[in-house]
């Protein structure tokens, strides 16, 4: 089980959500949108797996320390169905950089890397401390001159009048599932039974997006 | 109890020896003449260690003429051996009713060359007091604590058994002015009254209480600083409160303003409503259906983010699973095996299995194994079933809709700016739009009052209960000062009495002891006990450390022991040795103030002593063989 009992690193973006959300589910009637979140944590957890999807990058394993950014946040919550799901997308990812086994050269280093790892998604104070923050600083890297940051577009998403933008929660929705999909089509699909079964399954267009350099 | 007689004191199987000195008969002072290394010095120490130790703590606190400890076994037997010393005695209670007591200490053990300093293990010690013939039995701590509450032995056995050690460690005590204060000591415990001692520890007790329920030291500096404290907190309240009304106000006269706006504004729009002009209700049929598609809008992007654990949900569960079974079994990851076995074999170096020792070679064998074998949550985590719910977001649809609906407000508003409205019905309009922009404004006005009285009435809140738990401090504080106060009025009463009666006590051992040292010596001599100066013996109204000489001194030992001592009979160990002269006195005195005189002589003690103490023929003991 892994519960969030103290503070957790958040960014600057994310720090203001968590305010404006907070501030507004103490009003009866809230009139933003950020405050329909189910709990204070769930921009959190998009936040995370945005990040994983739009980097699909892995988490520094060496780290010693945590992994500091603008704020802080204090939480009280079991995310425990979260980590997991978080944690096998981590596998996939590190299956998909390191290989299946069986094209290892060396075995016994193989699983020498693979305990090690899972070990450190396990490690509820590394998943706290590093790994959590690392992808929600991902998530907060603005894409292109053009394009701001996810957390930055969730944050401005609270009241945006009767108009379609890049930072209203539809087109926000829809870009998290399109990272989504792209994340399942290059990592999960290759290894777990074909790209187009995923894609099937999960209900999406093949989106025609570039592989990332990972 | 008082009138204590000692009856009998048998010591069986001490370093092997057995003896038995039974005395005359109640009333009656006994003399027991013992030879060199018949048991004389053992009678005392035995003595002095039952009474003076109890049960849990006599092991290893016997002591013996200069050793310190010594043992109590033959140290020339191999096996269990057995020491018992019996200790029999009668005393009369307050109704003069006559009581029979036998304390008898048993130590249990073996002589063992290799047990340094004593060489001897002792097993067991144990101590039992039978009352009255068996009527009653004591035994363990018991027995010790009985008789200190009882008569006293543990404060003075040093001194009612006293010997020729006893009388030359006081005889440098009072020669040496260096020493006065372990005399003092000595005299001011005896001085010390046990009641008034027993009161004072029980107020350091509420004293301690007092201070553990205060859990600060109390002091007129704590109380200052709390009430300042207090009424930093009673000053913001006060503030906030004020500034709670100044909002109450404020909100109040904006909700009326509010609702004189909403009537006007519901007027306005009755009259839109109502209107007979075509142009008017077609707009009004747009603006309705324009007000439905923007709540919808905004209720389908509440909705995004109200099931935002739908964003998280994919159908890759089985993806996932083959890929974690592939991992395995193209890995071949191990079973889990004992890791705590494994940890076990390198941390004793030996295989737990077959127990023989690792070499080098198995050494490594295992540190590689262990490297091969996960730990057990990384086990779980690789071997069991991954769930998930399947996609469920749809964001696609969800954008379309939205899409739409932006779409029909937009033709919407296209729709109604396409409609000409006569300069009366656009006045309506624009009225309406008006008090619309006032009600939002006052809508944002009082929803930020109310947030204002909101945390006003938190901050209240908290402040009263800063204030509440200061106020009982405070209170506590007082109350406990009040009561440390008292406590520490008594407890300089009862010093003060101690010290007075400390200080009468010390003006009565001085005249005991001087009383004594007269009726040995004669009148040309006396004694002076003070504080000041500690214990002298003068002559001829002259007082020093060196009057008296060596006879005199030794003199001047037996009054000290005879004023320390708060039991009636006295058990002297040589005790004329090297008194000289003044031994016929010695003997007068001690039969005078004691009420059972019990004396363990050398043959040549005898003259001019033994039959001053009793008319009776002494009573030989010899020396008994192991």
């Amino acid at each position: 089980m892994t519960k969030i009992k103290g503070t957790i690193q958040v960014t600057e973006q994310l720090y203001d959500i968590l305010n404006m959300i907070s501030e507004q589910k103490k009003n009866r009637e809230p009139n933003g949108h950020l405050a329909r979140f189910a709990r204070l944590i769930d921009p959190v957890i998009i936040a995370a797996f945005f990040g994983l999807y739009k980097s699909q990058e892995l988490p520094p394993l060496e780290e010693e320390e945590e992994i500091k950014l603008n704020n802080s946040y204090e939480f009280n919550v079991d995310i425990s169905d979260f980590t997991d799901i978080f944690n096998h997308f981590l596998f996939c990812l590190w299956v998909k950089e390191n290989g299946l086994p069986d094209k290892s050269e060396d075995m016994m280093k193989y699983r020498e890397r693979l305990y090690h790892f899972v070990s450190k998604l396990l490690d509820d104070k590394y998943f706290l401390g590093v790994i959590l923050p690392f992808y929600l600083r991902k998530a907060d890297e603005s894409e292109g001159e053009s394009t701001s940051s996810f957390l930055h577009r969730l944050a401005n998403s609270d009241d945006i009048g009767i108009v379609l933008q890049d930072y209203s929660p539809e087109f926000l929705a829809k870009e998290f599932s399109l990272m989504q999909s792209e994340f399942i089509s290059n990592v999960i699909a290759p290894l777990g039974g074909g790209e187009e079964n995923a894609r099937k399954k999960q209900g999406t267009p093949n989106v025609n997006r570039k592989p990332r350099n990972t | 109890m008082n009138s204590i007689d000692f009856s009998l004191i048998k010591v069986a199987g001490y370093r092997g020896r057995n003896f038995t000195l039974k005395m005359n008969p109640k009333g009656q002072n006994t003399v027991f003449i013992m030879d060199g290394n018949t048991g004389k010095t053992t009678t005392i120490e035995l003595l002095r260690w039952c009474f003076g130790h109890r049960e849990s703590e006599a092991s290893g606190t016997f002591k013996h003429m200069w050793a310190d400890p010594a043992h109590v076994l033959d140290d020339t037997k191999k096996g269990h051996q057995t020491c018992e010393i019996t200790i029999q005695f009668s005393a009369l209670d307050d109704q003069e009713h006559e009581h029979f007591f036998q304390l008898k200490r048993v130590a249990e053990g073996e002589h063992d060359d290799t047990s340094p300093p004593l060489n001897e293990k002792i097993s067991s010690i144990k101590d039992t007091l039978e009352i009255d013939h068996g009527i009653s039995v004591l035994t363990g701590d018991a027995v010790f604590d009985y008789v200190s509450q009882e008569f006293r032995f543990n404060e003075c056995a040093e001194y009612f058994c006293f010997d020729g050690e006893k009388a030359r460690e006081v005889m440098q005590l009072a020669s040496d002015s260096k020493n006065i204060n372990t005399l003092l000591a000595l005299v001011n415990r005896r001085t010390t009254h046990p009641k008034l001692e027993e009161y004072k520890q029980r107020l350091n007790g509420l004293r301690e209480r007092v201070l553990e329920e205060a859990k600060t030291r109390i002091s007129d500096r704590a109380l200052e600083l709390n009430m300042n404290k207090l009424n930093g907190i009673l000053g913001d309240i006060r503030r906030a409160e004020n500034e709670l009304n100044g909002f109450n106000n404020d909100v109040d006269v904006c909700r009326l303003a509010l609702s004189r706006l909403e009537s006007d504004r519901q007027q306005t729009q009755n009259q839109i409503t109502t209107a007979k002009v075509n142009e008017l209700v077609e707009r009004n049929k747009y603006e309705v259906e324009q007000k439905v598609a923007a709540e919808r809008l905004s209720r389908e992007r509440d909705s995004i983010y109200e099931n935002s654990e739908d964003w998280i949900s994919a159908s890759v569960a089985d993806e996932i699973n083959q890929i974690k079974m592939e991992v395995k079994e193209k890995g071949k990851l191990p079973e889990p095996y004992r890791r705590d076995l494994i940890e076990t074999c390198l941390a004793c170096k030996k295989c737990e299995i077959c127990g023989r020792p690792l070499d080098k070679t198995s050494e490594e064998r295992i540190k590689k194994l262990e490297l091969q074998v996960a730990p057990h949550d990384v086990q779980v985590f690789l071997s069991s079933n991954f769930l998930i719910s399947p996609s469920s977001l749809n964001a696609e649809n969800k954008y379309n809709s939205i899409k739409k609906l932006v779409a029909q407000h937009d033709l919407l508003d296209v729709k109604i700016k396409g409609i000409k409205l006569s300069e009366k019905d656009a006045e309506l309009i624009a009225r309406r739009e008006s008090l619309d922009k006032q009600i939002s404004a006052l809508d944002t006005r009082i929803a930020g009052l109310e947030r204002d009285i909101g945390d006003r009435k938190a901050w209240i809140t908290d402040l009263k209960g800063k204030a509440k738990e200061l106020q009982e401090k405070n209170e506590a504080l007082k109350e406990n000062k009040i009561i440390l106060d008292k406590i520490d009025d008594s407890t300089k009463i009862i010093e003060d009495a101690e010290e007075k009666i400390k200080s009468k006590a010390t003006e009565i051992i001085s005249n005991v002891i001087s009383e004594g040292v007269s009726s040995i010596l004669g009148s040309r001599f006396s004694a002076r006990f003070t504080q000041a100066e500690g214990l002298m013996l003068g002559e001829a109204g002259f007082y020093g450390t060196e009057k008296g000489g060596y006879s005199g001194r030794l003199v001047l030992s037996y009054c000290f022991a005879e004023a320390m001592t708060v039991v009636g009979p006295i058990i002297v160990d040589t005790p004329a040795g090297n008194i000289g002269s003044p031994r016929e006195n010695l003997a007068s005195h001690l039969v005078a103030n004691h009420n059972q005189v019990v004396l363990l002589c050398l043959p040549t003690e005898l003259t001019n002593f033994a039959n001053i103490i009793s008319p009776k023929e002494p009573i030989t003991i010899k020396n008994m063989e192991k």
